[in-house]
């Protein structure tokens, strides 16, 4: 591309051949007005506000439509054009309401911007308002509100949808006499190939165009929130570039793209309790993404690992500092990870015979296979990670003494027993912990034929379906009519794999000696609540109702605690998470300096993705404390936005696609994982679902004439 | 950026529509023949009912005109309207498209060659050709009595019976030309101005008013202000 010099208003502007006058000028920092120009759009010269005088030309053109010459003069300011601009957008805002403190776009307008920079009024001309036979058009579309009155056909949404997106849902349409924006047939949006990917919406200058409202969190920075998925992501995943990449069929890709903000993308595919889905905007068309299906689904077809050479292989030069990690679950291993890429030498202390936390010892085997784990936290020991297995630390801040840094990522690795209850400390008592620990790491427990489950949560039925799998007769006993604090999906698996549930179920005592359970002493009752101030339980109790459901086994389902006590050397609370003294807070830093803590440890049981989380910011924060810049950031796929998203058959109509569940009689009996991985054909499809929220971010704002110093 | 193609594809198409515009010599035609008002008015609407609406001028700049058109037909315009149109003329004539441009220089040809017609139109509310402004009445010399005045009009506008002269009470519904046309004598008539010809104040025998009417019905009739 070859350079021109012209002289716009006396200044002397070298611009790119091929550019636009306007574009030449307004890179030149001299402000002409403009409506319908739109940086990232081709022109049309409709709105008349560029217009300039050239020298040697007869009447003055649009210079957004006017390509530079070598030593053109132009004139951008003069009585004429002023004149023009008047004319012209007196003649917009004849058909525009007046109403502008009542716009969602107010302050936020160019047409508002415009008639500030000219200072026009709009009572000279006749009012165009009462006759738009076109104001009502359109209104029930979800996702794109569209409040017709305020159009001004500059037709830049138009350009949006054809030149830039190639959709072409929406057009200039006539009705009678007059010209509006609208779709064929004036038909709903989610009745066209519209794709939702709302770059109508950032390009629009008035309110004629606003998203939903509710759609985007308003405590984030505009380009985090326009993309409400990411955002949701306690890591920020850049969900819709794997998607996309699902959709392209490129599996792999879309595994890099995951693993550069986790390390356990299989784990997550998994159990990922999908925040994600909540903020997707699809779901006010049907239904969210099925986002962490497609995590599964793009992991397990990922023949080629691309991306495993680049994660693998520390980019930062070694920094000879030592770094212990107490703990090898999803907060140990992947602050370990990220803390070796930054160049320190890491070990994990991993007290179970295996790493892996709660993803290979506290959740059900079905859900989330030990092996798929295993394979995970080989890659992050591939990378470099030294991993010491069936090593306990019981003093934290012993271990610093031998080494630069340590993380507590200990997670909550102990079950709560509700002591109170009578006959809770005989022997065949256990945690929910106990029961999971037992089956995934394959130890011996003693739990005879029948096993009463006290608790009504999650867990309740995640121990219910491990027992019923070994072959126990499960009792789940609970004071909340239909187990109302699991979710109801789990609760109906356990009971369709054999569990019985005794909801409205207090407990009195548990019975036998302290060598052998015998039974649980229950009564019914209608209804309870726990006191606001005391926390204690009221009922409401049946009377006479009490008796024994006999069983050889207990397990309290009641939540997990850290099980740290004073000699792990750190300062803790009194429900033993250790605390920062300085903020009397639980938080990345402790009582020692040098010690760091992460995860379920200082926040509590959460989920795998919370962990991760936390690790990274840790990780960030003690590569800080290392010396280093903590920049955790990386790129292992390289990705260019093709902002031509073109038609897709039935777009707003296609189904999302669910993983099927295995019949009863397949589940029972194994530990195999519950849900079959969807097809290919389904995880394209479903992929293929997403709004693409992302394109529009990289869409240039267009700048109002206070932006500019010449204007 | 500039797709010079899609610039070039929508001039093409603006041009081929421009070409269907009446020459300017239809817009300067005598004001006595032709209302130069509706001819304009005419011209636009048929100019709208073509244009693409892409821009500024072709969309709202007809719209406008026609607006404002309508506006001096229907005397609800000032000369400072009159003075708007032609600022917004001229600003289509500059830098409109090309069919707005032909439109433009259409209404200015007219406006400088019937220049006392418009300012008629625009100050006194006045019509040479009876298109704007006009009243009706029932010539009591055409009129045969036959009733389809009474059938085509809205109840108590137009009074009468059979034999009788029609008589026009109230005429605000009936200004268009299928009510004019209505009458198989041809007795529907217009007229402009202050001065109504004159006619039976209620419906007479077909015959009656004629003979001492006859001249009066030509020219001196009662006067009266127009409100």
């Amino acid at each position: 591309m070859g350079k021109v010099s012209l002289f716009i208003d006396g200044t002397e502007v070298l611009a790119e051949e091929g550019m636009s006058v306007l574009d030449a000028a307004l890179a030149a920092d001299i402000y002409i007005p403009h409506l319908c120009s739109h940086p990232d759009l081709p022109a049309t010269g409709g709105c008349k506000m560029c217009v300039v005088e050239i020298d040697g030309e007869e009447a003055p053109v649009s210079s957004c439509v006017t390509e530079v010459r070598e030593g053109m003069k132009v004139h951008t300011k003069s009585a004429q054009l002023t004149q023009l601009r008047k004319i012209a957008l007196e003649l917009i805002m004849a058909g525009h309401p007046h109403d502008c403190t009542g716009c969602r776009a107010y302050g936020n307008c160019e047409l508002q911007a415009m008639w500030q920079y000219l200072g026009v009024l709009h009572a000279r001309m006749k009012d165009e308002f009462p006759e738009k036979a076109t104001l009502k058009i359109g209104t029930g579309t979800p996702i794109i509100i569209r409040e017709n009155d305020r159009c001004i056909q500059c037709g830049r949404c138009v350009r949006a949808c054809n030149n830039l997106r190639k959709v072409g849902a929406i057009d200039y349409q006539k009705k009678g006499l007059e010209t509006y924006i609208s779709t064929p047939g004036d038909l709903p949006l989610n009745e066209t190939d519209c794709r939702f990917c709302s770059a109508c919406i950032e390009v629009c200058p008035t309110g004629a165009l606003v998203d939903m409202e509710g759609l985007f969190r308003a405590d984030l920075p505009r380009e985090q929130a326009l993309v409400p998925c990411r955002a949701e992501c306690p890591a920020h995943t850049d969900i819709p570039a794997y998607l996309r990449l699902i959709a392209e069929g490129k599996y792999s890709e879309a595994v890099g793209v995951i693993r550069e903000k986790l390390t356990f993308p299989h784990a997550l595919g998994y159990v990922c309790n999908n925040r994600c889905e909540t903020g997707c905007k699809r779901k006010m068309l049907n239904d969210p993404l099925s986002i962490r299906n497609l995590k599964r689904f793009a992991v397990e077809n990922d023949q080629e690992q691309s991306w495993k050479e680049k994660y693998t292989t520390p980019v930062k030069p070694r920094t000879g500092k030592k770094v212990a990690v107490i703990g090898g679950g999803a907060t140990g291993m992947t602050a370990a990870y990220y803390l070796n890429r930054c160049g320190h030498d890491v070990t994990v202390f991993e007290a179970k015979k295996i790493a892996g936390g709660h993803m290979t010892s506290g959740m059900p085997e079905y859900r989330i296979p030990t092996q798929d784990v295993l394979d995970e936290i080989q890659v992050i020991v591939d990378s470099g990670v030294k991993l010491v297995c069936d090593s306990p630390i019981t003093n934290a801040a012993e271990l610093k003494k031998d080494y630069d840094a340590v993380l507590v990522a200990i997670g909550t690795s102990v079950g709560k027993k509700l002591m109170y209850l009578p006959g809770a400390t005989f022997k065949q008592v256990y945690s929910a912990l106990d029961i999971l620990q037992a089956q995934r790491l394959h130890l011996d427990i003693d739990l005879g034929q029948t096993v009463n489950i006290i608790g009504g949560g999650n867990v309740a039925f995640d121990v219910a379906g491990t027992l019923v799998r070994m072959g126990k007769t499960v009792n789940v006993v609970c004071l909340e009519k239909d187990a109302s604090q699991a979710s109801a999906e789990e609760r109906d698996l356990a009971l369709e794999e054999g569990a019985n549930l005794f909801d409205s179920h207090s407990n009195e005592a548990i019975l036998g000696t302290e060598d052998q359970v015998t039974g649980l002493q229950v009564h019914k009752i209608n209804s309870f609540y726990f006191h606001p101030e005391t926390r204690a339980l009221v009922e409401d109790a049946i009377p006479d109702s009490t008796y024994v459901i006999p069983c050889d086994a207990i397990v309290f389902a009641a939540g997990q605690v850290t099980g740290l006590t004073a000699d792990f050397g750190l300062e803790l609370n009194r429900f033993g998470y250790p605390i920062d003294p300085k903020t009397g807070k639980s938080e990345f830093t402790t009582s020692v300096e040098g010690v760091f803590a992460a995860g379920d440890v200082i926040t509590g049981t959460k989920f795998v993705i919370d962990a991760i989380a936390s690790a990274r910011e840790c990780a960030s924060l003690m590569d800080k404390y290392l010396g280093g810049d903590g920049n955790i950031d990386e790129v292992l796929v390289d990705r260019t936005l093709n902002p031509e998203i073109g038609t897709i058959e039935n777009f707003s109509k296609l189904p999302r696609e669910e993983m099927e569940l295995k019949p009863v009689e397949e589940r029972k009996g194994n530990f195999e994982p519950i849900f079959k991985g969807l097809t290919c054909e389904q995880g394209q499809c479903e992929a293929s679902r997403c709004l693409q929220c992302d394109l529009r971010v990289p869409i240039q704002k267009v700048e109002n004439f206070n932006a500019y110093s010449k204007r | 950026m500039i797709i010079k193609e899609l610039l070039e594809e929508n001039k093409k198409k603006c041009l081929e529509r421009a070409e269907k515009l009446p020459e300017i010599s239809a817009a300067q035609a005598p004001a006595e023949s032709t209302c130069p008002v509706k001819w304009c008015h005419d011209m636009v609407v048929a100019a709208r009912a073509e244009a693409c609406g892409k821009s500024v001028m072709c969309r709202d700049g007809l719209w406008q005109l026609q607006l404002m058109l309508e506006g001096i037909m229907n005397g609800q315009s000032n000369s400072e309207d009159l003075e708007v149109m032609k600022e917004t003329l001229v600003a289509m004539k500059t830098v409109g498209c090309p069919n707005t441009q032909k439109v433009a220089e259409l209404v200015l040809a007219s406006l400088e060659a019937n220049a006392a017609e418009w300012d008629k139109h625009v100050r006194r509310r006045m019509c040479s050709s009876l298109n704007c402004f006009y009243s009706l009445y029932i010539d009591p010399a055409v009129c045969k009595g036959n009733g389809a005045c009474l059938k085509n009009c809205p109840a108590g506008a137009v009074v009468g019976g059979e034999g009788m002269i029609s008589v026009i009470k109230d005429d605000s519904q009936l200004k268009n030309e299928a009510f004019i046309a209505c009458c198989p004598a041809g007795a529907i008539k217009k007229y402009g101005g202050p001065v109504k010809p004159r006619t039976p104040a209620d419906p007479v025998p077909v015959g009656s008013f004629g003979a001492e009417g006859g001249a009066a019905a030509a020219g001196g009739g009662r006067r009266r202000r127009r409100g």
